[in-house]
């Protein structure tokens, strides 16, 4: 078979064409997928859109766009800053549960032992926050146990 | 491959889409469905492959229209999307799948070019259109997805060298070579077709 040949059966499958009306059936179909893939659309692109589209419905400028947008941007940190300082507040457990215990005393036969002071917790004193005297302080063995503070020796 | 006219209103209706009008992305996929459907069919050789690939392709433009910025045609723009969605397709897909002949257009019975072929005295006289046709498509589906591409564009839709080599993003010379390696292959497996 020769080039002149081989160019000539290739020339015949140009005529492999679908039915006529394949190809409106093929806008439909395209549609179709065209609103389905809005419907499958994130929120957040959806949400931002519609605020693009209130704002210039309303003729409203870009700095007041932007105006608006930093205010949108300053709310939501200062919202995040307070969803992130609730927590920090539960972080010292100790603190708080400390000023209700009578004493905690553990004497074990190892080699230290923990001490806890009895001393009523003052009402003013800070949550999460224990002052020096109050701190449990490891005492070890064969030394004299005392409530002073280090300082006062 | 394209007059200028046809630039233009190309041009307008991409302007028109880019400002929101669907109507206008419409008209582009009526005016290049037929020619895109051409490309992918051949490359594929499997109508219903054909079919997903032409959405997946639509689908593609609309999503990347806003960004066409017309440094080439958009006929060069959509058969490019068209040749490397279908390529990577054809990639994924691999060994498995068959071949999907339809009849010939019955229009073809009336194209002189069709009728000059059949009537002479060349072996495509004696053979059965039906069989014919699943020898092409055999000896096609044996290229590699690049060489099938270059012949699809070049033999198949009759493109230019320059053209094809835009659409590829390669030159012009290898569009040349591959080309010719792709008919000295294509030669060798209708051999026996031939004979």
């Amino acid at each position: 078979m020769n080039e002149e040949q081989l160019s000539a059966l290739l020339r015949i499958k140009r005529f492999e064409q679908p039915p006529p009306q394949y190809f409106d059936r093929l806008l439909q179909d395209i549609h179709r997928r065209q609103r389905s893939e809005l419907l499958r659309r994130p929120l957040w692109k959806i949400a931002a859109e519609r605020v693009q589209t209130f704002f210039s419905e309303h003729s409203m400028g870009h700095l007041s766009y932007a105006g608006a947008l930093a205010g949108v941007l300053v709310v939501g940190v200062a919202g995040i800053g307070l969803m992130t300082a609730g927590p920090a507040e539960v972080g010292p457990v100790i603190a708080k549960t400390t000023p209700h215990e009578k004493l905690l005393n553990i004497d074990t036969t190892a080699n230290s032992r923990l001490v806890l002071d009895d001393t009523p917790s003052s009402p003013t004193a800070l949550p999460g926050y224990l002052p020096a005297a109050h701190q449990p302080r490891y005492v070890i063995d064969a030394r004299p146990v005392s409530y002073e503070l280090p300082s006062s020796y | 491959m394209q007059d200028d006219l046809s630039r233009k209103q190309d041009d307008e209706l991409i302007a028109r889409t880019q400002a929101g009008d669907a109507t206008a992305f419409d008209e582009l996929v009526v005016k290049y469905s037929p020619r895109l459907y051409g490309l992918v069919y051949n490359m594929t050789s499997n109508h219903e492959d054909t079919n997903d690939l032409m959405q997946d392709i639509w689908s593609k433009a609309y999503r990347s229209i806003a960004g066409f910025r017309g440094k080439s045609s958009f006929y060069t723009w959509i058969h490019s999307i068209g040749v490397n969605m279908t390529i990577n397709f054809l990639k994924k897909r691999g060994r498995r799948f068959t071949l999907s002949l339809d009849d010939i257009d019955s229009n073809v019975q009336h194209d002189k070019e069709f009728i000059e072929l059949t009537a002479t005295s060349t072996p495509v006289r004696e053979a059965d259109l039906s069989e014919l046709q699943k020898r092409l498509n055999e000896a096609m589906q044996k290229l590699s997805h690049d060489h099938r591409a270059v012949v699809t564009m070049f033999d198949i839709q009759g493109m230019p060298h320059a053209e094809i080599a835009k659409i590829l993003g390669i030159s012009e010379g290898t569009v040349r070579s591959r080309l010719f390696y792709a008919h000295r292959q294509l030669q060798n497996f209708l051999t026996e077709f031939h004979s």
